[in-house]
């Protein structure tokens, strides 16, 4: 049976189509041509041809040919258009004309690297020419760094290396410095918030040393569709760039189904469990032979999954290794095996996480089935992508969990396909972030008077005295050198989000480290008698020691989990954005964000009885950082006709629902952000929602939600109105045991007047 | 943005990094004396400054008489070596030509271990003789600012040397100077120069008796030299960054003495190196390890009769063994290397009478007798003995993967000499070629 044919049989099931809420078909889309460039080499036109690449479509043609013009390029398109030539082709011909020109590749993963090289050196060997091109990452061997470090024409690494292993010893690496004419970074828009603000200031260190060298290389982006491609790009890489962005690549015909489980239990907004609502869709794919990926959001998930679809194959007599998971953690001998397996069609359903959404080479399936909405609009795309060659109807169903973002998208099928994507955003100047790699920057060379580094020269010049008083630098003459016998990049992580985390100890196990979390988090995760869950295995916390940074636990069974209560203050110190709406202002602005926890609550696995409480002494705790607010009228409670009690409910429910749709608008994770609400904010007296970064000194989400109002507020309303539920599901606002049983509607009558322009 | 730091010091919330204020008392402090300069490094370590105003860095120049001693042997005791022993110790044939009148002695002081472009020389130490005296220059900068200057004169050093010699320079000191250079954008002539570096040669000729190879050690227990005022390398970073701050160089006086010392030390232990591998082999030799320990490097570079000779003078006293197996080991491979058969046979065979247990004596002498000397009742003796012997083992489990790998060729190697009895052994037309695959 082929996929047309299934879904011609889907048309007709009443009972599974009663579950949809949208059913989409994207037509067949032909190809467009654009040529080869005639200022390509010909040797190696002839070689892309002989490779079965006998034409560029044309976005393919406009990068290429906006690359030889000079300019920096980002190219946003969808999977399987044929992004790496937009690089590839522009890198190989410099190299064929030029074999002193050198080219730097970052990933975002190694495995992303791995498969890259895999692809290059065949091209390589096919044009028979002599281009190096090696991984270098934590895996190279120290034997073969030396040959890659002077004969590597391009080097494939990720940020991460970048930063902390080949930076820091540029006079080693002089080769490539003196040489480099291409900096390509493909799957850009991943590089949001930290780790896009930490990836702009790694290569401003790298243009630093470019400069040094005389090399001034250009850069070749590309990303998934997001909303702003060209602004996220300029951000990161601080220099203009030529978008392209008009995809030539031809398509065959599309489905894409939101399917929503049905509910159990209307009166508390539950569902049926997606993992198993997803295993019964696969397995009709799995029983008609056809080829089939399957996302989840976790390990764990990826893993029940594939127990069910193996049991669901073995039920049918056939091998189990039809059906095989896919995720981080697995070795790299047994993911290429997967991989090969997958282009073969030698296994038919494979179960993962997120690790496939990124463009390792796995072929083009007939059906993707995502279990749970993976957060943001770009990488569900991405995902639905794995599944559509490009002639071939393919099919996509996304299987809605009852997280509220989900219900959020799967009732609002205009929202995802018809509204612009989120927009990615990132704060190089996060004043941690950049005076982290502004020691790092004058480790690898001595800052002079009056450079910048990101900031205007006389900020740049504060922080290096900063950094002076600090003892890590000294000012001589004109110059600023670095002056400790430390390795500062050592300490600097691209990809957490606080410097200095809190590492858990195993005491059972001489102090084996278990996990770590943010120093801000700790107070909240970590405290004396906490029971701190990892891998499914408890662990209870004997010791908090905040100044030394770890966390002492032991191994225990008890049946219940601990939640800490914590006593929040909020302070705004400076108000940068503020406009007056019809009914409320909307602000965003510098916060200083109080915590202290308080007490614990023993709560029971399954029943959430509270079964127990403690008493937490701890410090309180202070971060600065930037927040977005809603400032609602003094009287709003008279206006509405609402008691005090029932304005706290309301304002709570929907700084709850406003939080869980954020990410609707801006490409960050739910973890990023917080939500407080306030019937009395300090000084204005005014009923106040806070929506406030986790990261110190923010990355940018803050100003980029404020000036997303009026699109945040409706998706709040959307969500909220669209939930079945009574008096608030965590589907939407939240239980109703923890909002109140007024949350929701007044919710909804706070919401209706932030909304008014 | 007036307030950034203190912006900063709100985000990290952390009282360990907010020392602003103690930090102004503190150069409020230093400044006075800074200012009076009475303990500024021309006060405490005599020298000079080499270069014009805002363009120079210190000097500090020592020449040493060629008879003063370091250790037990003068510094000119250098130019007895014999360049081939100094190849020999090296196993570096680029050294064929090492004369110690165009050598450079060299070793820095480094802001740490740290690796990277971070991190500076801030003393480089070069040794050279000149006009019959060891001529020492220390280079030292009192800032970051007089590292340029510093580096362009070292340059010109560098320049004349054919060879460098140090302790560990390859893996430490060169790179870390290269990335000096390079940064201050100084040609870097030193690559060009040969590089005797005597931390591998040491240990290849002391690791037996010292285990621990340190400069330090060796000059303890090889050269007898006992440092007075001496500081441990781990402190001068630190030593040199608080002579930054407070300009107070006293501090500093020891880490010249250090460095002066290791760059001396350097000298004699060339010396020292070449004439312990100069000892003929029928003279004594103190220590059996380090005779040991010749035997080895001779054999490594293909001298087998100056191992063989060196092994058979060891072999007439020593007792250990430990010494002994290994000894007898290398003195029969290189009797076989030299094709003196019945020596090697003599060897093999004494070996085995002072180790029943040993394997190999009985691997080639059985090769010897069944190709050789085409004594196939010897050879099937021997591989019988073997096998029986690994048997033993076997049973009583203490075989290891090799032994059974080695019981199976004994095997393979009986069963072939029996085909062989049984067709009456027609003679060379089985000849084999040495260690030719039927082995």
């Amino acid at each position: 049976m082929n996929v047309a044919q299934i879904i011609d049989r889907l048309k007709a099931d009443e009972s599974f189509k009663h579950n949809l809420t949208t059913w989409q078909t994207l037509p067949a889309r032909a190809a467009r041509y654009g040529g080869f460039p005639d200022r390509l080499n010909p040797k190696l036109v002839d070689g892309l041809r002989a490779r079965g690449i006998q034409n560029l479509y044309t976005h393919q043609r406009e990068a290429v040919e906006a690359v030889l013009n000079g300019e920096n390029v980002c190219v946003v398109t969808p999977t399987a258009s044929g992004k790496t030539l937009c690089y590839n082709v522009p890198v190989l011909n410099r190299l064929m004309d030029n074999p002193n020109a050198r080219a730097l590749y970052l990933f975002p993963t190694k495995a992303l690297s791995q498969d890259q090289v895999i692809e290059l050196k065949s091209t390589v060997d096919d044009l028979d020419v002599k281009i190096g091109t090696y991984t270098f990452d934590g895996d190279t061997p120290a034997s073969a760094r030396k040959a890659i470090r002077s004969a590597g024409h391009i080097v494939v690494t990720n940020p991460d290396m970048l930063h902390a292993g080949i930076l820091p010893h540029h006079t080693i690496w002089i080769k490539l410095f003196e040489n480099i004419e291409y900096i390509v970074i493909d799957e850009i828009h991943h590089y949001r918030g930290v780790f896009g603000s930490h990836l702009a200031n790694v290569l401003r260190r790298l243009k630093r040393i470019c400069a040094f060298y005389n090399s001034d290389p250009r850069f070749i982006c590309c990303s998934a569709t997001i909303n702003n491609p060209k602004e996220m790009t300029e951000r990161i890489i601080e220099k203009p760039v030529h978008l392209v962005d008009d995809n030539g690549a031809p398509a065959g015909e599309r489905h894409f189904l939101f399917f929503n489980p049905p509910v159990v239990n209307a009166e508390l907004g539950i569902r049926k469990g997606v993992v198993k609502e997803a295993a019964r869709i696969a397995t009709q794919f799995l029983n008609r032979d056809i080829q089939s990926i399957v996302f989840a959001r976790s390990r764990l998930r990826v893993e029940i999954l594939t127990t069910y679809l193996k049991d669901a194959v073995r039920r049918l007599k056939k091998s189990h290794n039809l059906v095989r998971g896919y995720r981080g953690g697995y070795l790299p001998l047994e993911r290429r095996d997967i991989e090969k397996g997958l282009r073969e069609g030698k296994i038919l359903t494979v179960v993962s996480t997120n690790a496939l959404e990124l463009g390792i080479d796995i072929g083009s399936l007939d059906v993707c089935i995502m279990a749970g909405y993976s957060g943001s609009v770009a990488s569900t795309w991405q995902q639905a992508g794995r599944a559509g060659r490009r002639t071939d109807v393919s099919l996509a169903v996304l299987v809605a969990s009852s997280a509220p973002l989900d219900q959020y998208i799967v009732t609002h099928p205009e929202y995802f396909f018809d509204l612009p994507p989120e927009s990615g955003t990132i704060d190089a100047n996060n004043l941690i972030i950049v005076s982290s790699h502004l020691k790092c920057a004058a480790f690898e060379l001595p800052f002079l008077d009056g450079e910048s580094f990101g900031l205007d020269p006389a900020s740049t010049h504060e922080l290096l005295e900063y950094l002076e008083e600090n003892g890590v630098l000294r000012h001589v003459r004109n110059k600023w050198h670095w002056s400790a016998d430390t390795y500062p990049a050592e300490d600097i992580s691209l990809r957490t989000a606080a410097p200095g985390n809190v590492v858990i100890l195993d005491t059972s196990d001489s102090g084996r480290v278990i996990g770590e979390v943010d120093l801000f988090a700790a107070p909240v995760e970590v405290y004396e008698n906490a029971v701190y869950l990892h891998q499914t295995a408890q662990y209870t916390i004997d010791r908090l020691d905040l100044d030394d940074r770890k966390a002492y636990a032991r191994p225990i069974e008890v049946d219940y989990y601990t939640d800490a209560q914590i006593k929040v203050d909020l302070k705004v110190l400076d108000t940068f954005n503020h406009a007056r709406m019809a009914e409320v202002d909307k602000c965003s602005g510098e916060l200083s964000v109080t915590w202290l926890p308080t007490i614990y609550k023993k709560i029971k696995f399954g029943t959430h009885e509270n079964v127990g409480w403690g008493e937490i002494h701890l410090p309180e705790s202070t971060m600065h950082t930037s927040s977005y607010w809603i400032e609602f009228p003094e009287d709003v409670s008279q206006r509405l006709n609402m008691t005090e009690k029932c304005l706290g409910e309301s304002l709570h429910a929907l700084a709850h629902t406003l939080r869980q749709v954020a990410p609707v608008q801006v490409l960050c994770d739910l973890t990023d952000i917080r939500a407080q609400a306030m019937v009395r904010a300090p000084f204005s007296d005014k009923p106040t929602i806070y929506l406030y970064e986790v990261y110190p000194g923010g990355v940018g989400l803050s100003d980029k939600i404020f000036s997303h109002h009026t699109r945040l507020v409706e998706a709040a309303i959307a969500l909220l109105t669209g939930c079945a539920c009574k008096e608030g599901c965590p589907s939407c606002v939240g239980p109703a045991l923890e909002v109140g049983t007024h949350g929701k509607p007044g919710a909804l009558q706070l919401a209706e007047l932030a909304r008014k322009e | 943005m007036a307030d950034l730091k203190d912006k900063l010091k709100d985000l990290l919330a952390n009282p360990g990094l907010m020392k602003g204020s103690e930090w102004l008392k503190e150069r409020e402090r230093v400044e006075g004396q800074r200012r009076s300069g009475d303990f500024e490094i021309d006060k405490s370590v005599p020298g000079q400054v080499v270069g014009e105003e805002g363009d120079s860095f210190y000097l500090v120049r020592h020449d040493f008489p060629l008879q003063m001693k370091q250790g037990p042997l003068e510094l000119g005791a250098v130019f007895d070596t014999a360049p081939e022993h100094v190849a020999l110790s090296a196993c570096d044939e680029g050294l064929r030509n090492f004369d110690p009148g165009t050598a450079i002695f060299m070793d820095t002081e480094t802001t740490g271990l740290a690796g990277g472009t971070g991190t500076v020389a801030f003393l480089v130490g070069a040794g050279f003789f000149h006009e019959g005296k060891f001529r020492l220059e220390q280079c030292f900068m009192r800032d970051f600012d007089d590292e340029e200057p510093m580096l362009r004169y070292l340059d010109e050093l560098f320049e004349r040397a054919e060879t460098v010699v140090s302790f560990n320079g390859k893996s430490f000191d060169v790179p870390l100077l290269r990335t000096r250079f390079i940064s201050n954008r100084v040609p870097f002539r030193l690559d060009a120069a040969a590089h005797y570096d005597l931390v591998h040669a040491a240990r290849r000729l002391w690791r037996l008796r010292l285990r621990d190879c340190s400069l330090g050690n060796i000059e303890r227990k090889i050269l007898g030299i006992r440092r007075k005022g001496d500081v441990p390398s781990a402190e001068i970073p630190q030593i040199w960054f608080d002579y930054l701050r407070t300009r107070d160089a006293r501090d500093l006086q020891r880490v010249f003495y250090h460095h002066r010392m290791d760059i001396l030390s350097l000298v004699t232990l060339t010396a020292m190196l070449s004439e312990c591998l100069a000892v003929p082999a029928e003279d004594d030799v103190e220590f059996a390890q380090d005779r040991l320990s010749i035997v080895r490097l001779h054999f490594r570079q293909k001298r087998f009769a100056d191992a063989a000779a060196h092994a058979g003078k060891l072999i007439e006293a020593e007792t250990d063994p430990i010494v002994r197996r290994e000894c007898l080991e290398l003195l029969a491979y290189a009797q076989k290397r030299m094709q003196e058969w019945d020596r090697m046979a003599d060897t093999w065979s004494l070996m085995l009478r002072e180790f029943p247990s040993a394997i190999l004596p009985r691997v080639e002498l059985a090769k010897h007798h069944e190709h050789r000397t085409r004594n196939l009742a010897e050879a099937k003796r021997l591989c019988q003995d073997a096998l029986q012997f690994l048997g033993t083992r076997a049973a009583l489990d203490r075989a290891n993967d090799f032994e059974s790998v080695q019981a199976q060729q004994f095997q393979h190697r009986l069963d072939r000499i029996r085909r062989k009895r049984a067709k009456g052994a027609p003679p060379n037309s089985w000849d084999l070629p040495e260690n030719g695959t039927a082995d």
